[in-house]
């Protein structure tokens, strides 16, 4: 058994469209995207948020949001995992990988639907391959961000913070 | 300035070669290109990516110091073989790393990065020298200059990849981190020896190499402060 663990998920903030003959890794944020980005990091200072490790997935718009809420992390890296559905494997190496590293605070910045069916994973323990199930509060605005605690598994997690966008404006504005 | 899609190949290039194993300019080169990719990264100014890189670096890291030992002309012929069957075991650690694939995510993170912005590039390089000199400092100080020299030998080897990205010639900086360098790999086999079932049989030999590498320190100490000014303007 693992130990308890707080876990972020955050989407990418607003990034443009993939340009003529550009692939989706490619797309950046837009100017709006960044002050969202900048906004969230306010908002999780706000909450006393800090990861002992922050994930982010390989494309464009997730390394620069992750680049921006990295002053809240004390190590990054970069995770091909969180750029497709997750499955089983993707858990348990998570898990194992937190465990063995000491880790108790993680950030994952990656991109929806996947993020979404991984909190409802997480927190439900019914599959991600039913995603009919999921419900909309679980699904991530960009920018926004879920805070799960708990044993990183399926339904051994609990939902304690969902940040969407006006959560985000709010907190940042304090 | 040069463009980081050619140093991605390169590094894809001497990756594969460093699996095979068969040469080890391989592990050498995929690591020195690892760490102009993370002088690249300063000068854009990214905080993310960076500690990829060092897991890169660090995962290579033992197989580069094996490859220097066993390449040593001083060492006996059965320091040498054991030196050579370490370095043929930790050949598997250096397939597992190049196969992670947190490599292969690292390297497609990177080709996608946009190139620095001039403003992010004065800043990172006026940061760089000033950690530069500030090392350099410390090495005169220092109680233990071992540590020290490390330590600013890895700050000049920063500001040196950074120049290259700019194509700026640095002579002098070159120069100092060449000698630092030289100093590092000899302390290596010294450290590398006295970990090994040799250090009886070849301690007449690790004392002369302790005292010679002690020596060469403390001349580079003395000429810190030339070599400091000379860096202001290089």
């Amino acid at each position: 058994m693992t130990e308890a663990v707080e876990l972020w998920l955050v989407r990418h903030a607003e990034a443009r469209d993939a340009r003529p003959g550009e692939s989706d890794a490619a797309r950046a944020l837009t100017e709006r995207g960044v002050r969202g980005a900048r906004r969230l990091r306010r908002a999780l200072r706000r909450l006393g948020a800090s990861f002992d490790r922050l994930d982010h997935s390989p494309l464009l718009r997730a390394v620069e949001t992750a680049d921006v809420l990295a002053p809240l992390a004390s190590a990054t890296r970069v995770n091909a995992g969180l750029a497709r559905e997750p499955g089983p494997e993707f858990l348990s190496d998570l898990a194992s990988e937190v465990a063995r590293s000491h880790v108790a605070r993680l950030a994952l910045v990656g991109h929806e639907p996947w993020l979404g069916q991984l909190a409802f994973w997480l927190v439900s323990g019914w599959s991600v391959r039913e995603p009919a199930r999921q419900p909309a509060w679980l699904a991530l605005e960009k920018g926004g961000a879920l805070r799960l605690r708990g044993e990183i598994a399926p339904g051994r997690m609990r939902l304690e913070h969902a940040l969407d966008s006006e959560t985000v404006r709010a907190l940042a504005r304090r | 300035m040069l463009h980081l899609a050619q140093r991605l190949d390169e590094l894809r290039a001497h990756a594969a070669i460093a699996r095979v194993g068969a040469d080890s300019r391989g592990v050498h080169r995929a690591r020195a290109t690892a760490g102009r990719i993370a002088a690249w990264l300063d000068l854009g100014g990214w905080s993310v990516l960076a500690d990829d890189v060092r897991w890169l670096r660090r995962g290579l890291a033992r197989a580069r110091d094996l490859d220097v030992i066993v390449e040593s002309a001083e060492l006996a012929p059965d320091a040498r073989a054991w030196f050579a069957r370490e370095r043929a075991a930790e050949q598997a650690r250096v397939v597992v790393l190049l196969d992670d694939e947190r490599f292969a995510a690292l390297l497609a993170a990177l080709a996608e990065l946009p190139e620095p912005r001039g403003k992010h590039v004065r800043r990172a390089l006026e940061r760089m020298q000033r950690r530069s000199l500030r090392a350099g400092d410390a090495l005169e100080r220092a109680v233990e200059p071992l540590d020290a020299a490390h330590r600013l030998r890895r700050r000049l080897r920063r500001l040196r990849h950074a120049l290259e990205w700019l194509e700026l010639p640095a002579p002098v900086l070159r120069a100092a981190q060449t000698e630092l360098g030289e100093l590092h790999d000899r302390a290596a086999l010294l450290g590398a020896l006295e970990r090994s079932p040799f250090e009886r049989a070849t301690r007449a030999g690790r004392d002369a190499r302790a005292n010679e590498l002690e020596g060469r320190l403390a001349s580079f100490r003395l000429r810190w402060p030339a070599l400091r000014g000379e860096l202001r303007r290089d």
